[in-house]
């Protein structure tokens, strides 16, 4: 078992963002996580990520708890995640973005006197080919269209050589083919690179194409989990959904 | 603000006739301006360790005259008061400046923006009072003077050289440690911390080394021009040195390596010339200011930069 | 019990300063930096005005109400000529705007006024002492300590009790929002400058018969209004009245106890503030990574 959540709580004010959330992910699974806007999908990876403190429970990672550490240290045990507003340096071209996670990853950033561009330049390569933004090289993050940044944003987290990664609404904001191309790109990749995956999702038919578990939040809490036909099935989730399925 | 992130390498070319033409310079040109250049050199070493902080980490430091003036005073008190030797005040300068940098930046660097100007100008107000006001150490407003230079150093010639090899070997030093992994990292802090963050770095730790080590070299500078002037002041501190050295960098350019050095021969030579003519060079230089914001964001060499790649397309 | 009331003086003189520079902060969200210059043309204008009225009684009530609006009408104008443009942008730009104006105006000053201290003539009617618990205390300290209070309340009533006021601090809160309902937020930008510069320029005015001008009092008071502000709490009117109190009686008892370092305490108090919460004694807590 590779990530463990129990009984994990946030709260801001009255409202009950994450609440009582007991979750298991196995090594190699791809579970997606659904559900309503304000469901609590983000605050949930928040809290794994260490973005945001939980109130009470505990995250336990490889056996490891990580719930009182920060952002830094939780990636550096090896968790990648992206953003649903894709976080990507605006300035920085693709190559020297890449190359910069690299540098973060492989610990060489207190390196004071070394030259920068030559570092890792192989594997930047090789990332960038994993994405398919071998064309657009020396481009600026902040030019790039809204695909390219999310397969940009999809590099770094690979550059960072996680075993689970966090992808938060990886289609938002795309056209169906775009969408098609970046699940199997993501599917191929974790594939390859056997990671563990879980996102969330909107898109229902990406969901309900892509995953072999889905797990269903609604007020915090999570009231579903399982494959997708009992997903489906499941009376209480069409209840959540009902007006709100594609 | 800074106009871009990615420079264009100052092609090699340019910096050896530059220094080519500073090593002859002090041959052929009258003394007064061996002093003037010597005086440009420190405040460009002191303009380009501010834009460590100010350009490449994106933090609007309004209290780098803190490091100057500790640099001066440590120099100036460990060769008087202690009477200790050249050699060890020199290099105990800036090590002096570089912890009170560690000091202050460990409080600063863990805001931002203007809450980040605000107390690393009221650090720098904090020292500049005591040097101000510890008439019994520092001598106060008197200053200290009479600051001892050793013989090989005596003579404005020996010392313009003494000058600017420190500055060319710091000037190098800052280009690699700009270019070095860690300078990327603080360049993608600027960029988007929380990136950097959740590629499994500690931000403020990064932010944290890279303002002692604009600190140690603002000391450097500092000490330089103690010895230059073989006096200091506690003006070397007052606030409005820290924003007189901000200016020299937004107007020669914060995104360009040598947008510093620009603003800084600029601004110091306008000021030593207009001053012949007026007494009221504030005024002049308040009016720069203003167009500057207003028509030259990114400064000269930002402006420069612009007209440059408008040409290549 | 007079270091007291003389630090109430001085309190009060920091908070005519710190005032309008709070409320510029609050609402424009911008670091004012030539607040102190206003402060120092407020003094000096009123200099000349009651030199031109000869130093009378009348005179000076005259001076107080057209001395300090020809200042603010002056950096009004400058506010809509050259700052309009930056409230948007990196609050960088208009650090440096605002310090050029700063040291423009000293220059200025000193180019009309001269480089000698100067002392504008104290009103006949002030002319005498007050006894306060056996020591006599002049009575312009004690008009002033009750013009810096009667200041706070008009403000306060302006800020809390008018709609004018209501519209500032929606325009504090949600800039575009307030635009987006159809309120002239330029105008209203200016306005609050406009009363902010006011208030300094009271201040000046006020401490002119008091004591010797010269044109760097606008650089000293310029960080003083900034630590007073900082400590406040960006934005807070009675933060900045505290604030300044503190700093008034500090600056008053340090004399008594280390008189070389007295400024320096004050800077203390800044840091210590600074680094336990940086957000001011009222201010919004703002994160820290």
């Amino acid at each position: 078992m590779l990530l463990k959540v129990e009984d994990l709580n946030k709260a801001f004010g009255a409202l009950k963002a994450v609440h009582h959330v007991n979750f298991e992910v196995n090594e190699e699974e791809q579970v997606a996580i659904i559900g309503p806007n304000g469901a609590g999908k983000t605050t949930f990876f928040n809290l794994i990520s260490g973005y945001l403190p939980a109130d009470s429970g505990k995250v336990l990672f490889n056996g490891e708890d990580l719930t009182r550490l920060p952002s830094d240290r939780i990636i550096r045990k090896g968790i990648g995640r992206s953003f649903q507003i894709v976080n990507i340096y605006p300035e920085t071209t693709v190559f020297e973005s890449i190359q910069m996670t690299l540098i973060a990853a492989r610990r060489r950033s207190y390196d004071l006197f070394s030259t920068a561009k030559k570092l890792f330049r192989e594997e930047t390569e090789r990332i960038l080919q994993a994405v398919g933004l071998t064309e657009l090289t020396g481009v600026a993050g902040g030019s790039l269209s809204h695909g390219d940044k999310k397969r940009l944003e999809m590099g770094m987290v690979l550059a960072l050589k996680p075993k689970l990664i966090l992808l938060d609404e990886p289609t938002a904001g795309m056209a169906p083919e775009e969408t098609m191309a970046t699940m199997a790109l993501v599917k191929d990749l974790c594939e390859k690179e056997r990671l563990t995956m879980i996102f969330t999702e909107h898109n229902m038919s990406v969901v309900f194409d892509w995953a072999k578990r889905i797990a269903v939040m609604y007020q915090g809490r999570i009231i579903a989990d399982g494959k997708p036909e009992e997903i489906r099935e499941n009376p209480e989730v069409r209840r959540v959904y009902l007006g709100e399925r594609r | 603000m800074a106009q871009e992130c990615k420079r264009r390498l100052t092609p090699s070319t340019y910096f050896f006739i530059a220094v080519a033409f500073f090593s002859v310079f002090p041959l052929w040109a009258p003394v007064m301006w061996n002093h003037l250049a010597a005086e440009i050199f420190i405040i460009a070493l002191f303009a380009v360790s501010l834009n460590m902080i100010l350009g490449r980490g994106g933090l609007p430091s309004f209290g780098h005259g803190c490091f100057y003036c500790i640099g001066a005073y440590t120099i100036a008190l460990l060769t008087m008061k202690l009477r200790l030797p050249f050699g060890i005040a020199v290099i105990a300068a800036p090590i002096m400046a570089a912890i009170f940098a560690a000091i202050i930046g460990y409080f600063s660097v863990r805001l931002t923006g203007i809450h980040f100007a605000i107390l690393t100008l009221g650090f720098s107000q904090l020292v500049w009072a005591v040097a101000h006001k510890w008439y019994g150490f520092t001598k106060g407003d008197d200053g200290i003077t009479g600051i001892p230079v050793p013989q090989a150093l005596q003579g404005i010639i020996p010392y313009y050289y003494f000058v600017f090899v420190i500055l060319i070997v710091s000037l190098i030093l800052i280009w690699m440690i700009q270019n070095s992994p860690f300078g990327n990292a603080i360049v993608a802090i600027r960029e988007n911390r929380e990136r950097v963050t959740f590629s499994g770095l500690k931000v403020w730790h990064h932010l944290w080394l890279n303002f002692i080590i604009a600190g140690f070299f603002a000391g450097a500078a500092g000490s330089l021009l103690a010895l230059l002037n073989r006096a200091v002041f506690p003006d070397f501190g007052y606030w409005t040195k820290s924003a007189g050295v901000v200016l020299m960098c937004i107007f020669g350019g914060v995104g360009v390596f040598i947008g510093p050095i620009v603003g800084a021969a600029i601004i110091t030579l306008l000021e030593h010339y207009i001053s012949i003519y007026t007494f009221y060079w504030q005024m002049v230089l308040g009016g720069l200011i203003i167009i500057l914001v207003i028509f030259l964001p990114g400064g000269i060499c930002g402006f420069v930069q612009d007209r440059l790649r408008a040409r290549r397309e | 019990m007079f270091q007291f009331m003389s630090g109430l003086t001085t309190a009060m003189i920091y908070f005519l300063i710190a005032a309008g520079l709070t409320l510029i902060l609050g609402v424009l969200k911008i670091m004012n930096f030539a607040q102190g210059g206003i402060y120092m043309l407020g003094a000096y204008t009123t200099y000349t005005f009651m030199k031109q009225f000869g130093g009378t009684n009348l005179g000076f009530w005259l001076t107080l109400i057209i001395a300090p609006t020809a200042v603010a009408a002056f950096f009004t104008l400058l506010e809509v000529l050259l700052m309009r443009r930056f409230y948007e942008k990196v609050a960088l730009y208009m650090l440096l705007l605002t310090y050029g104006i700063l040291i423009a105006t000293y220059d200025m000053a000193r180019m009309i006024w001269g480089w000698i201290i100067k002392t504008a003539p104290m009103p006949p009617m002030f002319y005498r002492s007050v006894e306060i618990l056996g020591r006599p205390f002049p009575l312009y300290n004690v008009f002033l300590i009750i013009m810096g209070f009667f200041m706070f309340f008009l403000i306060w009533f302006l800020i809390r009790r008018t709609t004018w006021g209501k519209m500032m601090r929606a325009a504090a809160d949600d800039r575009e929002m307030t635009a987006a309902l159809g309120l002239n937020v330029p105008f209203i930008f200016s306005s609050v400058f406009g009363l902010g510069a006011w208030i300094a320029a009271m201040g000046g005015a006020l401490v002119a018969p008091m004591a010797g001008m010269a044109a760097d009092m606008g650089i000293d008071a310029g960080i003083i209004a900034f630590i007073v502000v900082v400590i406040a709490g960006l934005g807070s009117l009675p933060g900045a009245l505290l604030a300044a109190f503190i700093c008034g009686q500090v600056q008053a008892f340090g004399i008594l106890i280390l008189p070389e370092l007295a400024i320096a305490f004050m800077y203390l108090v800044l840091v210590i503030v600074l680094i336990v919460r940086p957000w001011g004694l009222f201010g919004k807590p703002i994160l820290i990574k």
